[in-house]
């Protein structure tokens, strides 16, 4: 079994190790009050199972890094992005089911 | 026997009668039960539903409405049941569903396929394939649907019913995962422990 994912975020400094490693990163925005967050957990951590070897990814609580959500310009959540180093290569605000999440996350890879 | 996920709590936290001790306006609503899966058969389920049988009995003809009228398959229907049950992480309707997936002919790699919500796997035809990926989005934000979402519908040919029909699976997979989860009603003996790995595997993560 894997462990669930995304890990959640414990601190900036880890996510700066994250993105200088210049492996795709997927990180989701998230708050304890969001139920769409929560619906959203399951698509995200059985497709990240699928990824595991291809891609980092955490899971960041604006309520506990406000400033990561502005420098993210997270306005509503959950957010999901696609990172490689600095570079966003996309994101989708909202619900998205594993099916979608796996087309994006594919092309971004095969890109 | 509570949920395998449960295994702080071995029982449920609501009395199951069984068939041979059930009375009055349980036993009515057992007979009836019984007319469809045997003698002695009454899932864990509509044990704890049994509780307000009046509601037993509205849950259990909503039930066989659905899977015996409409036009999309049993087959898909248990799917999206088997989807949601692991969403839930109801571990007794994730042996259920996917029990009943493989009695309308799937295989266990297309169980595999629907627990990971990826409908391409699950050998449904287009229409079916379109209204699994809408019920899920339907399940994960109701009001986040919007007239695009219907456009693969559309193409593909589902009705206003076939449509209705997908999102009232997914009405009745949650409701019976909820009622399953908050009693900690867990799986049927006659599942024979199908898939009890799952709630297993969400134990160790408690």
């Amino acid at each position: 079994m894997h462990p669930p994912r995304p890990a959640a975020l414990i601190s900036s400094e880890a996510l700066n190790t994250l993105r200088a490693s210049q492996r795709m990163l997927l990180i989701t925005f998230t708050g304890p009050q969001c139920a769409i967050c929560k619906r959203l957990a399951p698509m995200l951590s059985t497709v990240l199972n699928e990824y595991a070897d291809q891609l980092d990814a955490v899971k960041i609580d604006v309520e506990v890094f406000e400033s990561l959500a502005l420098e993210f310009a997270v306005r509503s959540l959950p957010t999901t992005l696609l990172l490689r180093g600095d570079v966003e290569l996309g994101r989708i605000a909202g619900f998205a089911t594993a099916g979608q999440l796996r087309n994006w996350i594919s092309a971004q890879i095969d890109a | 026997m509570g949920q395998w996920s449960r295994q702080d709590h071995p029982e449920p936290f609501i009395e199951l009668v069984s068939p041979e001790h059930a009375t009055g306006a349980r036993r009515a609503l057992y007979d009836e039960l019984e007319q469809v899966r045997g003698k002695g058969k009454v899932s864990n389920l509509f044990r704890a539903y049994a509780a307000f049988p009046e509601l037993g009995r509205a849950n259990f003809h909503r039930l066989m409405a659905l899977l015996t009228q409409g036009s999309l398959s049993v087959k898909f229907k248990e799917a999206v049941m088997t989807a949601l049950a692991e969403i839930n992480r109801c571990d007794y309707c994730v042996s259920f569903h996917a029990t009943a997936m493989k009695n309308a002919g799937a295989s266990d790699a297309e169980v595999a396929a629907a627990l990971r919500f990826d409908p391409q796997g699950i050998g449904l035809n287009t229409k079916e394939t379109a209204l699994f990926e809408f019920a899920l989005k339907a399940n994960g934000d109701p009001h986040g649907i919007t007239p695009e979402d219907f456009l693969p519908l559309r193409s593909s040919g589902a009705t206003d019913g076939e449509i209705v029909e997908a999102l009232e699976t997914v009405n009745t997979g949650n409701a019976f995962n909820l009622i399953n989860g908050a009693l900690n009603v867990g799986a049927d003996d006659f599942l024979g422990g199908y898939l009890a790995e799952r709630g297993k595997a969400w134990a160790a993560e408690r």
